[in-house]
């Protein structure tokens, strides 16, 4: 699955299908004021979107009517954007519900419902969004500012507390009010100044209130409107979900941005990514994201175009950095081990093999597809003797056996990471290969995801874990590095502590300004580069296969799971 | 007496069945522990949302809690009057006693609502392959006691071997790569690889059939090669009885006898075989179904248990469970009602 979001991700899982979960978010449908979600299990870095993909769009000889079907490894799970939170869900959740701000494929907020995206008040907590006074709910009611207060009531306003919404502590603790003082007009008041805000619900889509007041906030969890919505104000509207085979939505001809090329949009579910070649291959599917080890062969199709670009995920390695969790952080606590087990691995190589290519060599703590990415100065160049000299240095002996030791302990540990996702389960090997060859004896083991979860965020008792991130659209890392986050539930589960870094990431939260606020990012990745306590590997990308009888179809980085501004636009040459 | 031995088989079909859903809740929680389906890992949820939405679907209750709420033995307790011998306040609502199979700890979706839409796509799989099993293993299996020991014989062997052998999945992508992919290269009609029928042009007869074709080939396969060894054998036996040999002297055709008398004697046995794979007809399908993308319940069933859908995963097993014994109590009370014998053993 892939996603622009942090949150979408989560499910894949299944992926679960995928364990997958597994597989399979954006911050902006989870709202949060953290950009990132591990990927559930499933092989889904390999898909998840950005960068930039970009095609432009043809606005000439373009062809009305149609259909286009794209496919999916997953079904979608739940429409709702209070609820939903995977990618599958959140594709076809956007063509129905739109929002005030949408993105471009950088991540840049554009206008939508709002007239403009907001300038927060001098004040530095109050947002004012202008509405459109043209978009109307696919009944014909009017799409107003009551519905943008509605949708955050659900998530916020005590007397919803029974709506099992992923936002309400979130927004509890930021959002301090939202009002309509017109039709057209919605006024938010944060508790402090809080950047994440505008990205992650500015962009979250809007429910109609007419509709959803009606219903108890206990029966909104159940609602069978969740997957199949009656009223919509998106480009396409729901025809019927075949649980587990399709989706099919048709065009809403209200919809305020002009209607869309396509008659119909049919969102199928293919067993996996590899199958999803195939059926790109036979004319089964017109787009869909193809399995790493496809990718090559995809080129010999004559009917496909070929789409990749880096997207906002990256896989990386947990150091327990905690003597009190365990006796390795002896030898994880010694910066110059760091050092040397990142200097010992050929992440070219591991771009190229295990990923079959599609990967970038990670660079930094943030991918490239993020805003806020630089390229600090400390950069770790593949040389396994240089490695084996810091070793050596730092007192790392090698033993007859060929392990090294220092102070009796000997340079061994164990390196987890969650059953079922095979793209994981082959870096643990190859890791443990390449640290090998510097004198360290690594065994490698794959546990059950939410055990992996549990032994990150709550009891902390591992060596070393390897795991996904999936970005989201607002680029605070919080929830990996600050100290703050160390247990209870957060990522920081290597128990790494920097007080420089937890007053640059408490500052860049409150920071309004984009570019200043970029600023102290930059200083967070040159500070992470040196300190490595849980270094990158990789800048997994994004592939698409679409079909030459499809045009428009312009994914990008953010603007591809959720939102897609653009699928109005794509037509099909041949109008079938 | 019979209806005795109805009431005795049905009694002990019910600590079966409460086993069972112990047995798959204890592993379904004791694996997962109070995992939040699909947002534990997701850092926008503080420590307090996770505990709130864990409370608000049970998780945070004590296991056997947990589980008479999810059988309805809490909610019959609490509407005697004697809520005060559970543990801790929570909401309960109805369960499965009460006929109430939950919502998905993942979308929310009524389970039995998932399990009842899908039914009739497994149920149309599951019968195929059965019936594609029975025409062929059956005059397979004749054929091959007919010719015992030659060169039809020992090819149909071979086959059965393999069908056993071959994991059906591998079966199943090999024909993909062949029928669909293959077959698209060469320019040849070719099968579709996924899915019950062609989205949005798709629905009718022959689109339905060239979707049902391969997984119910596969799915058949196993039948085909179990059922048709077994016709064999037991059409050996059979062409070896005095009676055959009877009236073979008394001057029947060859034909005749072997078809007539020697069939219907063999294929008695068979019939409790295929008897046996009843319960398979919502189960059997699991990994066909999910290399074919077929949207029954096997399919739902592993993607749910991936995702750790608690509600959704016991829903279906329940189901399958109390499927297979009153299918077994069913073919139990055949059984007893043909052989007086079995009655009071």
């Amino acid at each position: 699955m892939s996603s622009n979001s942090s949150s979408d991700r989560e499910s894949e899982q299944f992926d679960l299908f995928l364990q997958d979960w597994s597989r399979r978010d954006v911050l902006r449908g989870m709202g949060g004021a953290l950009a990132f979600t591990a990927f559930l299990a499933g092989g889904m870095e390999l898909l998840a979107a950005c960068g930039g993909g970009g095609t432009t769009t043809t606005t000439q000889n373009v062809v009305k009517g149609g259909h286009l079907v794209e496919g999916s490894i997953s079904d979608i799970a739940n429409l709702n954007p209070i609820f939903s939170n995977d990618t599958a869900s959140n594709t076809v959740r956007d063509m129905i519900y739109d929002r005030l701000l949408t993105v471009d494929a950088a991540g840049n907020l554009l206008p939508n419902i709002a007239t403009e995206v907001p300038k927060v008040d001098s004040d530095q907590v109050t947002y004012k969004f202008k509405l459109r006074n043209d978009v109307k709910w696919s009944d014909g009611q009017q799409f107003t500012a009551d519905d943008v207060v509605f949708t955050f009531q659900l998530m916020f306003d005590p007397k919803y507390k029974a709506v099992t919404s992923r936002y309400r502590s979130q927004l509890e603790q930021y959002l301090a009010s939202a009002t309509a003082p017109d039709k057209t007009t919605v006024v938010f008041k944060t508790t402090s100044a809080y950047a994440p805000f505008l990205i992650s619900f500015g962009t979250l889509p809007i429910l109609p209130k007419h509709v959803w007041e009606t219903l108890q906030p206990a029966a909104m969890n159940s609602s069978e409107m969740n997957q199949v919505p009656t009223v919509g104000s998106g480009p396409f509207l729901p025809v019927k979900w075949d649980k587990g085979a399709q989706y099919q939505l048709k065009r809403n001809d209200t919809y305020f941005r002009g209607k869309a090329n396509l008659d119909s949009f049919i969102y199928k579910v293919v067993p996996d990514a590899v199958q999803v070649a195939n059926q790109l291959k036979t004319g089964e599917l017109d787009v869909g994201q193809p399995d790493a080890s496809v990718w090559d062969s995809l080129a010999t199709a004559q009917t496909i175009n070929r789409v990749s670009y880096v997207g906002p995920s990256f896989a990386y390695y947990i150091q327990n950095l905690d003597p009190a969790k365990t006796p390795k952080a002896a030898i994880f606590g010694d910066l110059q081990v760091r050092k040397a087990l990142l200097t010992a691995l050929d992440l070219t190589k591991v771009a190229d093999k295990v990923y079959f290519g599609q990967a970038a060599p990670a660079d930094s703590s943030v991918s490239s597809a993020q805003w806020v990415h630089s390229t600090p100065k400390t950069q770790y160049h593949f040389s396994l003797s240089n490695a084996e000299k810091m070793l050596d240095a730092a007192g790392w002996v090698k033993g007859a056996d060929g392990i090294r030791a220092k102070g009796g302990v000997r340079m061994e540990w164990e390196l987890r990471t969650n059953s079922g996702n095979k793209v994981r389960e082959t870096l643990i090997t190859v890791l443990a290969d390449q640290w090998k060859q510097i004198g360290a004896n690594v065994a490698t083991k794959a546990v059950q995801f939410p055990q992996l979860v549990t032994q990150l965020s709550q009891t902390r008792e591992f060596e070393m874990i390897l795991l996904g991130i999936s970005e989201g659209l607002d680029p605070d890392t919080t929830q990996l590095w600050h100290s703050k986050s160390i247990g209870n539930g957060a990522l920081n589960g290597m128990g790494y502590k920097n007080p420089r870094v937890d007053d640059l990431l408490d500052q860049a939260v409150k920071t309004l300004d984009r570019e200043k606020r970029k600023g102290l990012y930059q200083q967070v990745q040159e500070i992470l580069m040196e300190d490595l306590p849980a270094p990158l590997l990789t800048f997994p990308k994004s592939l698409w296969g679409v079909s030459k009888r499809v045009k428009n179809f312009n994914v990008g980085a953010w603007n591809t799971s959720s939102p897609r501004p653009w699928f109005k636009d794509v037509y099909v040459t041949d109008g079938k | 007496m019979l209806a005795k031995y109805v009431l005795r088989r049905a009694l002990a079909a019910i600590p079966v069945v409460v086993g069972v859903t112990l047995i798959v809740f204890v592993i379904m929680h004791g694996t997962a522990g109070s995992y939040l389906p699909g947002l534990s890992l997701n850092p926008n949820f503080t420590p307090k949302q996770i505990a709130l939405l864990q409370s608000q679907l049970g998780l945070d209750q004590p296991l056997w809690i947990q589980y008479l709420d999810w059988t309805g033995i809490a909610w019959i307790v609490q509407h005697l009057g004697m809520a005060g011998l559970l543990v801790g306040a929570h909401d309960v609502t109805p369960g499965l006693l009460q006929g109430n199979l939950g919502q998905s700890m993942v979308d929310g979706t009524s389970v039995a609502s998932q399990v009842f839409d899908r039914l009739p796509n497994t149920l149309f799989l599951t019968a195929t392959a059965i019936c594609i099993g029975i025409v062929l293993s059956i005059p397979l299996g004749v054929l091959g006691a007919l010719r015992r020991g030659g060169k039809v014989d020992n090819s149909l062997t071979a086959v059965s071997v393999a069908g056993v052998a071959v994991p059906a999945f591998w079966l199943g992508l090999i024909l993909i790569l062949f029928f669909s992919v293959k077959f698209h290269d060469w320019g040849l009609p070719f099968l579709p690889s996924s899915g019950i029928v062609t989205p949005f042009t798709g629905g009718d007869l022959l689109d339905r059939l060239a979707h049902l074709l391969m997984p119910a080939v596969v799915l058949s396969f196993v039948y085909l090669a179990i059922w048709s060894r077994f016709t064999r054998s037991s059409m050996l036996e059979v062409l070896s009885q005095d009676y055959i040999r009877t009236a073979r002297a008394k001057g029947m055709s060859e034909r005749r006898a072997t078809y007539l008398h020697a069939l219907r004697n063999a294929v008695i046995p068979l019939v409790t075989l295929i008897g046996l794979e009843l319960p398979g007809l919502v189960s059997g399908g699991l990994v066909v179904e999910t290399v074919f993308g077929w949207p029954g319940i096997g399919l739902l069933l592993y993607q749910r248990a991936l995702a750790y859908d608690y509600t959704m995963v016991l829903g279906i097993v329940t189901f399958a469970a109390i499927l297979v014994v009153v299918g077994n109590l069913l073919a139990d009370v055949l059984y007893a009602a043909v052989d007086p014998r079995i009655r009071l053993a």
